[in-house]
Formats: C-alpha cells, structure tokens, sequence
C-alpha cells in the first residue's frame, strides 16, 4: 500500500483540521476535492512531515510519519499552492538546485533539469529568470522542481491555480501522462471538479477535516457520460433491483426516491421504462447527467451544512 | 506524439542524502561572488595586507643597508620578533593585530552579504521546497553560514599566510619560520571561529526580520550594542570579566591566545590608549564560553524560525 492512513488527527497547534480521516492509496491518480479549509493541503503537509499528527497513524511507503519523514521525502515531490521560488535563479539552476537537494548528483540534476523543463513546456523560456515568468509559467517550473528527481510520489496542491485555460488543460495532460505513463503516483488536490475528474483514477471528497466521500473510478466511467438522475414514486427498492436486472449500474449518492444510474453504452435510457413497468413505478424525472461528481459533490457538502459553496 | 513524451524519462542513476548541505553552501556563496560590493570590500581588505607587506620589505632592506646590526636581527628572530619601521614587535602580536583590523572587512562583508540569506527564502515561500526534501533544518542551516563563511575564510586565510611566508623569507631562518607554523594554524582557527560566529549571527538576524534591510539592522544593533554595554559595565564594575558579555571581546581574547599574541603588550596598550580599554585578557575558558552560548543561541533563533507551517494558537 502506497498510503495509509487510520484515524489520522492533524493541524495547528491545538486547531483540529483533520479529524479521524482514514484512507488507503495503493497508487495511481488520487484526487482530493474539497473547499477551501477542508483539509486538503494539511494532509499533505502531513504526509511530508511539516505538522506532526495529533492523533491516529500514517505510514507513506510502508514509513511512519513522521518518524521516518526524511526517507518519505526522498521519493516525493511536492509542489505547493503558493507561489514558491528561489529569486535571482533561472529556470534551469532552479530546477537543477531542487534536483541536488533531492539528492541527485550536479551533473545529472543539470541534465534532468533541461529535460523537465522541456516536458513542461519551458524548454524555450529556460533561461530566463523565475521572476520575469506568468502565473502559469511559474506553475510549471514547480511541476519541474516536483518531478526533476523523479520521486515515486508526487503531491500537487492546486497545480492549475492562476493559470488560463489551455494552460491549465496543459497542465493536467501533463499530470495525468506522469500518473498513465511515467510510473509516478499523482495526489491531486484542488477545490476544481473539472481538474480533478479528468485526472483522477481515485476521488476522496474532504469536507470539514472529514472524509466525505470516497470511490474509485476506472478509466470507462471517466469516459462514460450516461449517468442518469432519476426520481421514482413507487417501490424504489424495487425499481433499483430492475435497473440493475437490466444491466445498469446504481451509484453511490442517491437516496430514498432519488438515484442515479450508469449506463453502459451498449444501452439506452428506454431501460429505465421497462424497469419501471416491472416493478410498478412511475418515472417522475430522468435527467441525463454529465457532471456527476459535481452533483456527488455538491450534495456531500451539503449533507454536511457546509456553507462554503 | 506530444512533444513532452520525448523528453521525460525515469531516473535511475545514484542519489545521496548525505552533505546536501553543500549546494546550499554553494548556492549561498555564488550571490556573493557575483556582488561588487563584495569586490570592492576585498580591494579594501587587502590594503592592510599591502601595507605591511611594504613595511616588511622596506625593514629588510634597511636591516641589509646597516649590517652592523645583522646580529642584533638574529636575536630578534630567535624571539620572534621582527623590526618592522624600526620597531621591535612580536610576529604574532603582528598577525593578531592585522587580523583585529580585518574583523572590520569580516563584519561588512556578512552586514551586506548575509541580510538576506535566509529572509528571502521565507518571502519567496521557498521553505517548503527546501523542506519538501530530504534536506533538513540542520543541513539548511549549516549550507547558508559555510556559505557565508567561505570568502572571508578564504581571503583572511590567504593573507594571513601570505604575510607569515613575507616575514619568514625577510626575517626568519626556515628553521624558525617552521617553529612558528602553530601560529598560522591558531590564526587560521580564529579566522574560522571569527567568521562562523559573525555568520551565524547574521542568519540568526534574517530567521526573524521582515526583510534583508531590518536583518541588517538588527544585526548593526547587536554588535554595536553588545559591544558598549559590555564596555560600560566593564568600566562601572572594574570587573574584567564582564567583557565577555561582548562577543566581538571574546573573540579577540581567544584570537589573542590562539595566535599566541603578547597579551601582556596587548593589554598594557589597551590601558594606556584613550576611552575604555581596547583589550582585557578574562581568560580564554570565558571566552570560549561566551562564543559557545552566543553560537547556541544563533542557532536555536535559527531554528525557531525555520518553520515550514506556522502554527496557530
């Protein structure tokens, strides 16, 4: 197991921010997802060791934190919310620097840093100075210092924050080509559905220091747009016993007369129909949904009474 | 094929978690090599080395114009002692006082170089990166004072030397000038000791300013002020030992004794100048006392302030 992490307690001082969180990462993309001052950033912070657990354990590559932080570090990258560089630096040095720091030797920190650059996007703008760059430029010479030492985990928080659009489309084919293709392990934190729902293979929902939700999701359903918002009167237990008969998929979220339903692309939604005539209820709504997540989300929160959206 | 999928690919070569202070260290000491200031501060400090290097050779040749008093030098060498412009003065006083007035370089070279060494990091959000890393607060620490340190090291070192080998070849034997070899070592200990206390006093400054310019003054403040409070209650007290309340004091007493200066000499000139006294010998196990508890204090001021996350109360 990549991560795991039981009944972890974490913040500042005596400020409480993650409460009994418990989680299990085996590897691939992880996004968390969460409004602001939901925790996301102080459990990365906590898995690099910066704030000490208050309670609970967490073991990153089979090492406690934070008694092993040092070793956990060395096979991470992180790349921070803010705005982080060294001034008076140019990409390349910059990059390099990280590289040494992260226990490569100079020339090949020096070599590794042209190439990242490169895969950023930056190969042109290399040489120029940290502070001259955009928003979005700075965001991808911090993916670079993330990734210059190749780290067997990488932990981005907000990676898309200040970025224009195609910038940020950018930045995530790059996030997910390092989860896909370059055997790295992505968490991905971000306030930003959309971000998160075209990386992630894995969704933790944070809300209030708490998990709210969580759920793998294979490659198909990250595709896959028919999902279908359904409001029943009738038996709906029933009703979900036909969709399912039938060959669609109930998803996690609904409740009581309200469901949502997969459907896998060989069907239509005339399935709903049948099922309905099956198990004698009536269709009262059947809507189409292609922002599934957000409604999960949106709806996590508010089974909370948070007020943050 | 994006463009991006050509160029990354997976490291497997060797990685090492040990002395990774040294491309801090290094990373430190570039800004500084690049300053004019810094430049302009080293022409400085060499003009003391200049000068006694004249006065050395103009000695020398005015011993071999009357050698009548060829068996008088041969005495004063055996004593160490050397006739620079006519006067009788102990090689290592010599070295001690040259160093003394090199502190002054060692001092602007850290108030202009060193204000913004760990400050900038912390405006630029750059810990995080740092401690992002197997690097820790120790190694951080220990890469931005040898950073620091280096030049001044380096430079001091170096005219020490070069004024030690003068005075050999003018004045001394070889036999003799190897006898006095310890002298360039404890010269060489004092520079070290002298850079990293001013160093790490200065990292301590910019852990805790707003910026490379209050660092400074801070930094101005606790030297200025360490050094005439200690003379003032030396001067109330008659209590030599109140000195060591001063760092830059301390230092001079273990420089002295390092050296092997005559602090007898040192101590009577100190007396006879003017104002409070210049040099009191309280004894090196005080000083090096109070050049430990200054370091310590640096350090942990350092380390409170090296704070990835600030935590709220």
């Amino acid at each position: 197991m990549l991560i795991e992490i039981d009944n972890l307690d974490a913040g500042y001082g005596r400020r409480k921010v993650l409460e009994q969180v418990s989680l299990n990462f085996s590897g691939g993309a992880v996004g968390l997802l969460g409004p602001n001052g939901a925790g996301k950033t102080t459990l990365l912070k906590t898995m690099l060791g910066f704030i000490p657990p208050l309670g609970g354990r967490m073991k990153v590559f089979d090492m406690e934190v934070p008694a092993q932080a040092r070793d956990i570090r060395s096979r991470v990258g992180y790349m921070p919310e803010t705005e982080a560089f060294i001034p008076g630096m140019n990409a390349v040095n910059f990059v390099a620097y990280m590289g040494q720091l992260s226990g490569l030797p100079r020339p090949a920190a020096m070599e590794r840093a042209h190439e990242v650059l490169q895969y950023v996007g930056l190969g042109e703008a290399r040489y120029r100075n940290i502070e001259t760059y955009s928003a979005g430029m700075k965001q991808r010479a911090k993916l670079a210092q993330a990734i210059v030492h190749d780290p067997a985990l990488l932990l981005l928080d907000e990676p898309t924050n200040g970025m224009d659009p195609q910038g940020r489309i950018e930045m995530l084919e790059l996030v997910s080509d390092l989860a896909r293709n370059k055997n790295m392990s992505v968490i991905l934190c971000s306030h930003l559905l959309k971000d998160v729902e075209s990386v992630a293979t894995q969704i933790i929902v944070l809300g209030n220091g708490r998990v709210l939700y969580k759920r793998m999701r294979d490659d198909n359903e990250r595709q896959e747009t028919s999902v279908y918002n359904l409001r029943v009167r009738g038996n709906a237990r029933a009703f979900a016993q036909a969709v399912e008969r039938l060959g669609a998929a109930l998803l996690d979220g609904g409740n009581g007369q309200n469901l949502f339903a997969r459907l896998p692309s060989a069907l239509d939604s005339a399935i709903f129909f049948e099922a309905a005539a099956a198990s004698g209820c009536t269709i009262q709504r059947l809507e189409k949904s292609g922002e599934k997540l957000e409604d999960l989300f949106t709806r996590a929160l508010g089974e909370l009474g948070d007020a943050h959206l | 094929m994006p463009i991006y999928d050509q160029t990354f690919r997976n490291y497997s070569g060797t990685r090492r978690t040990r002395r990774l202070w040294l491309p801090v260290a290094r990373q430190t000491l570039l800004p500084i090599l690049r300053s004019k200031l810094t430049w302009i501060l080293l022409a400085g400090a060499l003009i003391p080395v200049i000068v006694f290097s004249v006065g050395f050779f103009a000695s020398a040749k005015l011993m071999t114009l009357r050698p009548e008093q060829a068996d008088a030098a041969a005495k004063m060498a055996e004593m160490s002692e050397i006739p620079l412009f006519g006067r009788q003065i102990n090689l290592n006083t010599l070295l001690f006082m040259f160093l003394r007035g090199e502190f002054v370089f060692l001092w602007l070279l850290v108030l202009i170089n060193g204000g913004g060494s760990i400050i900038t990091d912390k405006l630029h959000s750059a810990l995080p990166l740092y401690f992002s890393r197997p690097l820790t607060p120790l190694n951080y620490l220990a890469g931005k004072v040898a950073g620091i340190t280096a030049l001044p090291v380096a430079v001091l070192g170096l005219a020490s030397m070069l004024l030690f080998l003068q005075a050999a070849a003018y004045f001394f034997s070889f036999r003799e000038a190897v006898a006095q070899l310890p002298m360039l070592g404890g010269a060489l200990v004092f520079i070290i000791v002298c850079s990293l206390l001013v160093s790490l006093s200065m990292v301590a400054m910019s852990s805790f300013a707003k910026n490379a310019r209050q660092a400074g003054v801070v930094y101005l403040g606790f030297w200025f002020l360490t050094g005439v409070i200690a003379q003032g209650i030396e001067h109330a007290t008659k209590i030599d030992i109140t000195g060591a309340l001063a760092p830059s004091r301390s230092l001079q007493v273990i420089g002295a004794h390092l050296i092997g200066a005559n602090v007898k000499w040192l101590t009577d000139m100190g007396r006879h100048a003017h104002g409070p006294r210049e040099f009191t010998d309280f004894g090196m196990p005080m000083a090096w006392l109070s050049i430990a508890l200054y370091m310590a204090l640096f350090a942990w001021i350092t380390w409170r302030n090296l704070k990835v996350v600030e935590v709220v109360k």
